[in-house]
């Protein structure tokens, strides 16, 4: 009988290739251990809306260890829940959009939203969830909460003051503004930092200002 | 010493340095009468080399967590890390695909690399996906696998010298799309790419000369996994607009050994059709990025301070 030229090798490379299956196949479903399912939903209910318009998100980092340089993300959306007679702390549900980043250069802001830093084709928003808050001061707090960065959710605690409640044609507004600090590196932004060694800072301050509109009472 | 020369000797120079040597003994006189242990060498140098600098860039880690979860990792899971998982099952895939032909006759030696193509690109096509595959996307993957596969093992003499070119091109698209860590892992391929070739060639001199390396099979099988996969990441995570033909003609790059063999089929020494080979995917190469840069250039109005020289896009800006 004529064997076939083709069984052999074909099936020796279809065996191996299938011993190799479980390890990928496998692959997929992981998570990291860091990364929690979710925060969990705010205590209060939110009557505040935050305005897009008059709401961004600023953050500043040190270049080449020389000077600081400042970006923004344009967008974010969320909302506030918070007694306008300052009797609780404010409670922030906020989500900002990473293909929004804005840094007065094209070229930066392709670099930012790529996989070496936000890599907003994996992880395009950025949330960050009230968990409590202790009073600091006169309309200020420390707020603790999850802050949700390229998919990964750490603790942090962020300085928030009320700074003002004013009155537009829509409705009453209210204006927080938030600061805080993280390090990138805890949350797997680190190109820049070792390699190459200082080219861009660890530390990142935030600004977070936020407008809302008051949701009208029920009559 | 300089920061960023530093940065770049680590991960670029030292991983391609470290898969020339490993890929020179392959080709070393004594073992290279061995056909599939060379074909082994230079597979596996080239994956290998991908594979160092994915390290050296990133962790080993990033390739760990793509499998199993590693006790005190809370780095994010990132799909374009697949890729050095990739480079790590090339690198086995070399030895195996190699000592499979080594062991079968001329006829089934080419059907096994068809073999090795069609599973390959199969593999590449279920498991590797990236942000915002669909199935047709995910076949359309597997089907440039397959297809780079096959170029260049039709890029014959040419596609030892082709390997440098093509992946250099990969890479210089890549820093242009944003993505600095995919570009020293090109670079790093490119470099090792070069001096694979040139020990190929310069460990084959003596009398009688060496048997030139047949850059078929496991070379064959890994080098268009290779290209195409990193293809299709920088496709996926570009952030300056460059355009999926391009990425898809990177990946096929090898094509221009191939017509330019065909178009000079005058040339039957070994070292000249190695010669057009190269040149044909050089000139290919060189058209891409020409277009590449013509289009960037055509965009124009660009905001002041936008760090277009090198030293700013590597620094982040």
């Amino acid at each position: 009988m004529k064997k076939s030229v083709m069984n052999k090798p074909i099936a020796v490379a279809l065996v191996s290739s299938v011993s190799l299956l479980p390890l990928v196949a496998a692959a997929p479903v992981l998570q990291p251990a860091g990364q929690s399912a979710g925060a969990a939903s705010s205590v209060a209910t939110p009557n505040i809306t935050l305005d897009p318009v008059h709401s961004m998100a600023v953050f500043r980092i040190q270049h080449l260890g020389a000077g600081f340089f400042w970006g923004r993300f344009n967008e974010l959306a969320g909302t506030v829940a918070w007694p306008l007679d300052g009797s609780a702390a404010p409670v922030f549900d906020v989500t900002v959009q990473v293909n929004k980043v804005d840094t007065g250069s094209e070229k930066l802001d392709g670099n930012l939203q790529g996989p070496n830093f936000f890599n907003q084709a994996e992880f395009p928003t950025i949330t960050f969830k009230s968990k409590g808050a202790t009073k600091a001061g006169d309309n200020r707090w420390t707020v603790t909460g999850d802050l949700t960065l390229r998919g990964v959710t750490k603790s942090i605690e962020a300085d928030c003051t009320m700074v003002g409640i004013g009155k537009g044609p829509t409705g009453q507004k209210v204006g927080f503004e938030c600061l805080f600090e993280i390090n990138r590196a805890d949350f797997g932004m680190k190109w820049g930092i070792d390699a190459p060694k200082g080219a861009l800072g660890n530390s990142v301050k935030m600004v977070i200002a936020l407008e809302g509109d008051v949701a009208k009472a029920k009559e | 010493m300089n920061e960023i020369v530093a940065y770049i000797l680590e991960v670029v120079f030292v991983p391609a340095l470290v898969a020339t040597v490993f890929a020179g003994v392959c080709l070393l006189r004594p073992l290279r009468r061995r056909a599939w242990l060379a074909e082994a060498g230079v597979a596996s140098g080239i994956a290998l080399a991908f594979l160092l600098s994915f390290i050296a860039e990133l962790d080993w880690r990033a390739v760990g967590r793509q499998i199993i979860a590693i006790e005190g990792d809370d780095a994010p899971f990132e799909r374009w890390h697949r890729l050095g998982l990739v480079a790590l099952l090339l690198v086995g895939v070399a030895w195996v695909a190699s000592l499979q032909r080594g062991r079968a006759s001329v006829a089934r030696g080419k059907l096994a690399t068809l073999g090795w193509a069609v599973v390959v690109s199969l593999l590449a096509g279920v498991f590797v996906r990236f942000p915002g595959s669909t199935v047709l996307i995910q076949c359309l993957q597997g089907l440039l696998v397959f297809a780079s596969i096959m170029l260049w093992a039709l890029a014959n003499q040419g596609a030892l010298w082709s390997a440098w070119v093509v992946f250099g091109v990969l890479g210089a698209l890549c820093a242009l799309g944003g993505f600095a860590s995919l570009a020293v892992m090109c670079g790093a391929v490119s470099v090792a790419g070069f001096g694979i070739a040139a020990a190929a060639a310069v460990l084959g001199r003596g009398a009688p000369p060496a048997e030139p390396v047949q850059p078929r099979g496991a070379i064959a099988v890994v080098f268009g996994t290779l290209a195409a996969l990193i293809a299709r990441c920088g496709m996926v995570y570009d952030t300056a607009g460059i355009s999926a033909a391009v990425w898809t003609a990177a990946a096929l790059l090898p094509a221009g050994a191939v017509l330019f063999s065909g178009r000079f089929r005058s040339a039957v020494r070994p070292a000249a059709k190695t010669f057009w080979g190269w040149i044909g995917v050089a000139l290919l190469g060189a058209a891409l990025l020409g277009f590449v840069a013509a289009s960037e250039a055509m965009k124009g109005g660009k905001s002041p301070g936008s760090g277009d020289d090198d030293y700013d896009a590597m620094y982040g800006g």
